[in-house]
């Protein structure tokens, strides 16, 4: 049972639906966009992309709260029901995540700074290989995920939800080559401190991408988003 | 009790004139069974040629409010009326299939409409109170089914009556006044309270609040929160805020079928059906 911006009796009820997920889309492709520039920022070690980064943090957040009042006005005003609630309810969820995902790129773009305030910029002995590879993988899900959105594609937010496991994976593997880089290099904690955070933002990146894919597929058809407990395994448990 | 209580006629018909028992002392075993108090099994209602209610089957079950919603003409009303039988009085109106009070069949030939409408009581959508005194209105039911033998005893069903409609304190000091000098909020609480003198299982409700404004409504939909502890309700209502507030079930009825009967939350966030998405989110109707 897709949601529909048509055809409501209360023709700016439609309108009002539509202008929400515009809003959203728009946020999603700002938030993208800083997915990426943090990413190209930490591989180019560029101070100036990584302040800009920061910046538009800004807009970031006032996107969520004018999103946030378009909800509410909603709420308030039109008293949804059926697939307009769950629309409403998902996209004020999806809000969050968005918001959440462009804290984590400044955490990306603090670490530039970081490493220029503290004249690491050529110094810093690890190697950048799994971060890049983690958050080519993130583009790629919160991509698709914002894609699902955008489309209202319950098929494709349900490969969003298995791709995420991908980025899990590739988590767990970086964080057994930097045990690795510790045990040869005992002198590097804290770079490597710093490049777990960096991961860990890309991970969490991730999971609000799954989150957003499990919205679509709740938006789109009522199926509660599932709630995973960790699994039992020889990984390190993070969450 | 106040003093100015009206002097009534307590000489009352026999209660052995109805061929069920009328108590004050009602149990609600039904709910430990979870039991419907009413079933409709097939019901088909026609107004002469034309079919308004098609194949119904809907359970009411006890101490729940069920909201019945559906665009105008959908014969949610009709069938609202036919659960006490208030359609034998519409010419050419043919009620067909089974309706059935605690197993009772409510359109066998040996039943009495007069205490079945007491055991199902009806309010309507406009306040209607009779042009007597507010204590009489309350007291008129009582009386002619024989619910009390003294005065003591009909001053006690009048005020607890009008505590369970929450008209009491408003009322007190003004019984012997007349009934539509209320206001229209109040009016409808006395109907109310009317209805549930007499002390009915099932409390069928036609849109008792579109007449009123909201705090009214607010008061009227309290009530009806409270009453549920005591008594089945089933209420119409065009409004679905209205439905999705007061109603633990609600069944959707388009074009004389019912579409969908489920738990209200269910209906209002992720219905089953197309048709009632259609409704519930402005669509048509």
């Amino acid at each position: 049972m897709n949601s529909s911006f048509g055809h409501h009796t209360i023709h700016q009820f439609d309108e009002e639906l539509k202008a929400l997920h515009t809003q959203i889309i728009e946020m999603g492709e700002l938030v993208l966009n800083q997915l990426c520039l943090s990413l190209e920022s930490v591989k180019y070690m560029d101070l100036s992309l990584a302040q800009g980064i920061i910046d538009r943090e800004k807009v970031v957040d006032e996107m969520e709260v004018s999103a946030d009042k378009t909800i509410c006005a909603i709420l308030v005003r039109r008293c949804p029901k059926g697939s307009d609630l769950r629309q409403v309810l998902s996209a004020s969820k999806i809000v969050n995540c968005l918001e959440q995902i462009g804290d984590k790129t400044v955490k990306l773009a603090n670490f530039v700074v970081l490493m220029h305030t503290t004249d690491q910029v050529n110094t810093h002995y690890f190697s950048l290989e799994d971060i890049y590879r983690l958050g080519g993988v993130s583009i790629e899900i919160v991509q698709s995920a914002l894609e699902a959105f955008e489309e209202l594609d319950a098929e494709q937010a349900r490969q969003v939800v298995q791709y995420h496991l991908t980025l899990d994976q590739e988590f767990q593997k970086a964080l057994h080559h930097l045990i690795d880089f510790l045990q040869a290099e005992k002198s590097n904690v804290n770079n490597t401190v710093s490049q777990v955070l960096m991961m860990k933002a890309l991970e969490r990146i991730g999971e609000h991408a799954r989150q957003i894919a499990e919205l679509v597929i709740y938006q789109l058809e009522g199926q509660e988003p599932t709630h995973h407990l960790p699994d039992l395994v020889e990984d390190f448990p993070v969450d | 009790m106040q003093n100015d209580m009206s002097t009534i006629d307590l000489t009352l018909p026999s209660s052995s004139f109805f061929n069920f028992q009328i108590s004050r002392d009602r149990d609600n075993d039904l709910v430990a069974f979870g039991l419907p108090r009413m079933q409709c099994a097939n019901v088909s209602v026609y107004y002469d040629s034309k079919l308004a209610v098609d194949d119904v089957n809907l359970k009411i079950l006890p101490n729940e409010v069920l909201a019945l919603i559906g665009p105008s003409g959908c014969g949610k009303s009709t069938l609202l009326r036919c659960l006490n039988r208030m359609n034998d009085t519409i010419q050419g109106c043919k009620v067909s299939g089974k309706i059935t009070l605690d197993d009772q069949d409510i359109y066998a030939s040996d039943m009495d409409v007069v205490p079945l409408r007491v055991r199902v009581g009806m309010v309507f959508q406009k306040p209607n109170p009779f042009p007597k005194s507010i204590y009489d209105n309350i007291a008129m039911a009582p009386r002619l089914h024989g619910l009390a033998s003294t005065k003591a005893e009909m001053d006690e069903i009048v005020e607890t009556s009008l505590h369970r409609a929450g008209l009491w304190d408003e009322v007190k000091d003004r019984l012997k006044q007349a009934g539509t000098g209320l206001s229209g909020g109040q009016q409808q609480r006395l109907c109310i309270a009317r209805t549930i003198a007499v002390n009915p299982e099932v409390i069928l409700m036609d849109e008792p609040c579109s007449a009123l404004d909201p705090i009214a409504t607010a008061k009227i939909e309290q009530l009806i929160d409270e009453l549920r502890k005591e008594y089945t309700i089933v209420i119409v209502t065009h409004s679905m805020q209205q439905a999705a507030r007061v109603s633990q079930r609600t069944a959707f009825f388009h074009l004389g079928k019912i579409i969908e009967v489920g738990a209200t939350e269910k209906i209002f966030t992720n219905p089953s059906e197309e048709l009632t998405e259609r409704y519930i989110t402005g669509h048509f109707g």
